[in-house]
This record gives structure tokens, sequence and C-alpha cells, in this order.
């Protein structure tokens, strides 16, 4: 009865594996019938490895998950809800206050969102630090960054729709920046999302773009992204990649969509929508005043969570006034050197523990997202002075190199036995060996923040001065550069204490 | 006592589905418009039990250290169910 093969190796026993003749059973005849004419007796769905039967090979799933309970949730909602401007407000307090579980329809559709945007950027770290987007995979990590893109795009439009003070505001300052664009494209964007500039043309555009167009690009990237799944199928674990295996232990098999994969995913799927309701009765929502000129005109606007770290980047001194042009330029760069990562990182292992560099940048990327947010939480609406933000952002950085750069060179001298202090600093060489490379490091580290600081106070003042700031962008590059070299040449230790 | 597996098996599934019946029952009889937090604890509850089941149907034993996971998923539906009740009698 019991087995080593896994927990779902065996046929589950309440679909026990019996022949029924097609005149044995009515119902199983029609069934049989609609998959003769349907040609769906073919299954379409690949069998499932036993290594991705593993709750973390499952994110992608849980997102496409929730959006289909936000669809779901949101076309009841749409019963209920107006999309103008004198009654947007009053048809979303009248779901909370009036419709059986009008409440909790409109609570869960919130955290829904919440979990949909937390579930895609978990995603899009998991695959970035197991490095799933190489080949033949390049093509769906692009479809994945553009998917992302889109599903903060259902955020912003979405948070509009209540039409209370704070959704408000915040979506009058997204379209404001818009305006920093060049004129034509900035123009024709604004009218794109917030009409002739009514208020009214607004709140139809997002609600358009929110239940119509979105979820539309959303639903065809994710049947391409589905296609070229099942093509290549999940990839393997980055140590099999890494040393050459294509077959799992021996024991191993693949697993069929039905029943096994599907109930393996009714199952987290289940419990991942019960923490959601229990969130939901914990955690209730309550409603900002409706939004009027005279109530805004009083409140500080800041965007959802989702975006606080963007929020927080522009209130930084620097990027005041025409300063904005830099920071939504550094965005718009990163965003596009993580969607062109396949191209970019053409190396050929893919474990974090050979890509120092690359994991070395996606937690200082963690690390500031997250520090950015909480900060920006907590300081609505106060502009950062240049060398605190300068001192924070850079001070993280600083701190994420090291640490990762120890944890590299603990890993490479196989350190072992009980973990002291002084057993720690022997097995980094410190203070004794390699005393001089460690120094080493420190100087493009300092030469690094110091350009840093001095980059963003050139910004700074609405009197940019671009030769110093290009200058400044040059050496901090170096320093980067040189950090990379001895992060490469301290990892390339390994074993040989 | 020694039970097997099928014994064990159908002992735990009986009482997954009476305690959810259970529950289903109550959850006919929330009002829909003030009950809403003790209705949605309750779902949740509800389906995690729903997730033991499938978990006891599937998996090819439950007997021995695996059953680790049957055991936080019960506390897990346990404790959604004493939140449901907090918040009916707060």
């Amino acid at each position: 009865m019991t087995s080593k093969a896994g927990i779902w190796s065996r046929r589950p026993r309440c679909f026990p594996k019996r022949e029924i003749e097609l005149s044995e059973n009515p119902g199983r005849r029609l069934v049989n019938w609609v998959k003769k004419v349907s040609g769906l007796q073919t299954n379409v769905l690949r069998p499932v490895p036993e290594y991705s039967m593993n709750p973390f090979y499952w994110l992608g799933a849980l997102t496409a998950m929730v959006f289909a309970l936000q669809a779901f949730t949101g076309l009841l909602m749409l019963i209920y809800y107006v999309p103008t401007t004198d009654q947007a407000y009053s048809s979303t307090l009248f779901i909370i206050q009036n419709v059986p579980l009008g409440w909790l329809l409109e609570t869960v559709h919130l955290y829904g969102a919440y979990a949909m945007i937390l579930l895609a950027f978990l995603h899009m770290f998991r695959g970035y630090f197991i490095s799933v987007q190489k080949h033949p995979r390049e093509l769906m990590w692009v479809v994945g960054m553009v998917m992302g893109l889109l599903v903060l795009g259902m955020g912003l439009t979405g948070y509009l729709l209540p039409w209370t003070v704070v959704s408000k505001s915040a979506s009058d300052v997204s379209i404001g920046m818009l305006s920093f664009l060049p004129a034509q494209i900035g123009n024709i964007l604004t009218f794109l999302v917030a009409g002739a500039g009514s208020s009214a043309a607004e709140l139809t555009r997002f609600f358009d773009l929110h239940i119509i167009v979105l979820p539309a690009g959303i639903l065809s990237l994710l049947l391409l992204k589905m296609y070229m799944f099942e093509a290549h199928g999940p990839a393997k674990p980055p140590s099999w990649d890494d040393k050459g295996v294509t077959k799992g232990p021996a024991g191993s098999k693949d697993y069929p969509w039905w029943p096994s994969v599907y109930l393996y995913f009714a199952m987290i799927g289940g419990v991942f929508i019960a923490f959601l309701l229990v969130a939901s009765a914990l955690f209730p929502i309550s409603l900002p005043p409706e939004f009027s000129p005279a109530v805004a005109s009083n409140y500080v606007p800041q965007p959802d969570w989702y975006f606080l770290w963007m929020y927080q980047i522009l209130k930084f001194a620097p990027f005041e006034g025409n300063g904005i042009y830099y920071a939504l330029g550094s965005v718009t760069v990163l965003a596009a050197v993580i969607t062109l990562l396949p191209f970019i990182d053409r190396g050929k292992t893919r474990g974090p523990w050979s890509r120092p560099l690359y994991v070395t940048f996606g937690l200082v990327m963690v690390a500031e997202l997250v520090a950015l947010t909480v900060w920006g939480y907590l300081t609505p609406g106060e502009i950062i002075p240049t060398a605190l933000a300068a001192g924070v952002t850079g001070g993280i950085l600083v701190g994420v190199v090291v640490a990762t750069t120890l944890a590299y060179r603990l890993r490479g001298r196989k350190f072992s036995g009980r973990p002291t202090l002084g057993g720690a600093a022997r097995a980094l060489g410190l203070p004794f060996r390699h005393a001089g490379i460690t120094a080493v490091f420190l100087i493009p580290l300092v030469v690094g923040s110091v350009a840093m600081e001095t980059m963003v106070g050139s910004l700074s003042g609405g009197q940019a001065d671009l030769t110093a700031a290009a200058a400044s962008c040059a050496v901090l590059i170096a320093s980067f550069y040189g950090m990379a070299r001895m992060m490469r040449r301290l990892t390339l230790k390994r074993g040989r204490a | 006592m020694n039970l097997d597996e099928g014994t064990l098996r159908l002992t735990v599934a009986t009482l997954l589905a009476t305690s959810a019946a259970a529950i289903g029952v109550y959850l006919w009889d929330i009002d829909l418009v003030n009950g809403q937090r003790v209705f949605g604890a309750m779902l949740g509850s509800e389906l995690v039990i729903f997730s033991m089941l499938i978990y006891v149907f599937s998996k090819p034993t439950i007997g021995g250290r695996q059953s680790i996971w049957l055991l936080l998923g019960c506390l897990l539906a346990a404790i959604f169910l004493i939140i449901s009740i907090q918040l009916g009698v707060s």
C-alpha cells in the first residue's frame, strides 16, 4: 500500500480505474460521444513531471486562477456598478451595504487584485533567480513580462472605479505623468486613457480599459504562454541543467493532468482562496470619502502599495520638476533590461550559485523595491532630500552587495562545522588571508556610492548638470564593473580553502 | 488499535465530510447581508476541508510521517472556523 514514489503517484481512490462499456451507462456514452466529436479524446495537456508537483512551480497557474476569480467577482459586481461620475461611488456603496455578500465580493475582488500582483512578482522573481528564461523559453519570459505590465495596468485602472478621493487623486497623478513624455506621444496617450480632460471621460476610459481591453490582452497572452508552455514543458530544476541531468531519479514518473494534476491544483488553489476569504473577513475594507474637488484639496495623493516604490522615487528631490524625465527614464530602462534578460544573460549555467552577478542584481532590486515601498508608505507627500535618498538607496545597494559577496565566498570556501563568528571570519579569510582583495573590494564600493550621490546631486534643483551626471554615471558603471570582476574572482575561489 | 490503510482513509474522509456538511448547514443559515465576515471565514474553513478531502483521496498513503500535511490542513481549517465563530459573536 505504501509507496515512495511521491504523493501523487497512484491513481486516486475516488477515480477507480474501471472500464465501462458504451452500452452500460448512457451518461458515459454521452461523454464519450462528446469527446469523439470534439477531438478531446486526445489529451491536449502534456503529463507533468514529478519534480514540478511543488507549489513553487504553480505560482503562474495560481496567478491565472486569481485572474479567473477576479473576472468572476468583477462580473457579479457589474450587475450593480454604474460607471458614471455621479453614481460610481453610490453604486459601490450600495454593493457594500445592501447587496447580499456584496461587501465580501468587493473585498475579495480588492484582495484578489493584491494577490494577483504579488503572485506575478513572486513568479517573476522565482523565474529570475533560477534563470528559467534561458533557451528555449526566451519568448515565454518576454510574454510574461508584458503580462506583468498589463496586470499592473489592471490595478491602476481598477483603483479609480470606486471614485473615492484616494483613487481619483492617485489616478490624476498617474495621468499627469504622461504630460512629461514627448508632446505628441504624451497627448495621444493622455487622450487614450483619460479622454479630452473631463472626469466623465476619464472614468469611462478607465472602466473600458479595466473590463475589456486589459483583460482581453492578458487572456490572449495567457493562451499564448500556455501554448508555449505545453511546447517546452516546465523548466527542469537548475541543478539538473547545470549537471546535464535529463531524467529524474529511478522511480520518478510523469503525472497525467486528469485526474492527478487537476486534483493537486484544486487542493493548493482551494487553500489559497481560503486564505483570501479569511483575510477579507478579518480585514474589512472601508470606502474612503467620495471624490470632490473640495475634499481632494485637503488630501495628499498616494498610490496603492504596488506603485509606492515608484511614487517614492518620484519624491526624491533631484527628480522634482524636469528631473522626472530621469526617474521615468531609469524605470523604463530597468523594465526593458529585465524584459530582455534572456538576450543579456547568455551564460550556460542556470543555478543561482553560478550566477553571482545576476543574483546580486536581483537581490538589490528586491531589497530596493521593499525598502522604497515601505518608505513611500511612511512618508506620504514628503519630498526626500538628495543626501538622504542617495544615502538610503546607496546603503541598501552596498549592504546587499557585501552580504551577497560574503555568502558566495562562504559557500566557495565550503564552510563547515559549528557556525561561529571566528570560524566564519577564518573561512572568509578575514582579516588574515586575502585581506588585500577584500580591502580593494571596498574601493569600488566607496567610489560607486560617491559617484551615485554626485550623479543624483548634479541632477537636482531643476538645473541639471548633464556633463557631471554623465561623468558620475560612467564612474558608477566602472565601479559596478570592478565589483563584478572582483565578485567573480572571489566566488571562483571555490574549494581552494 | 491498528487500522489498516483503507479503514483509516475512510474514517478520516468520513470525519472531514461530516464536518464539511455541518459547516455547510451553518453557511446556509447565515444572514448574507449582516453576517458576511462570518460567511467568508466559514467558507474559507470549508475550502480547506475540501482540499484535505482531495488530499486524503489522492495520496497513496495517509499513514506515517507524510500525514503531517493532513494534520496541518485540519489545524488550519479549525483556526479558520474559530475565527468565523469569533467574528460571529463579536
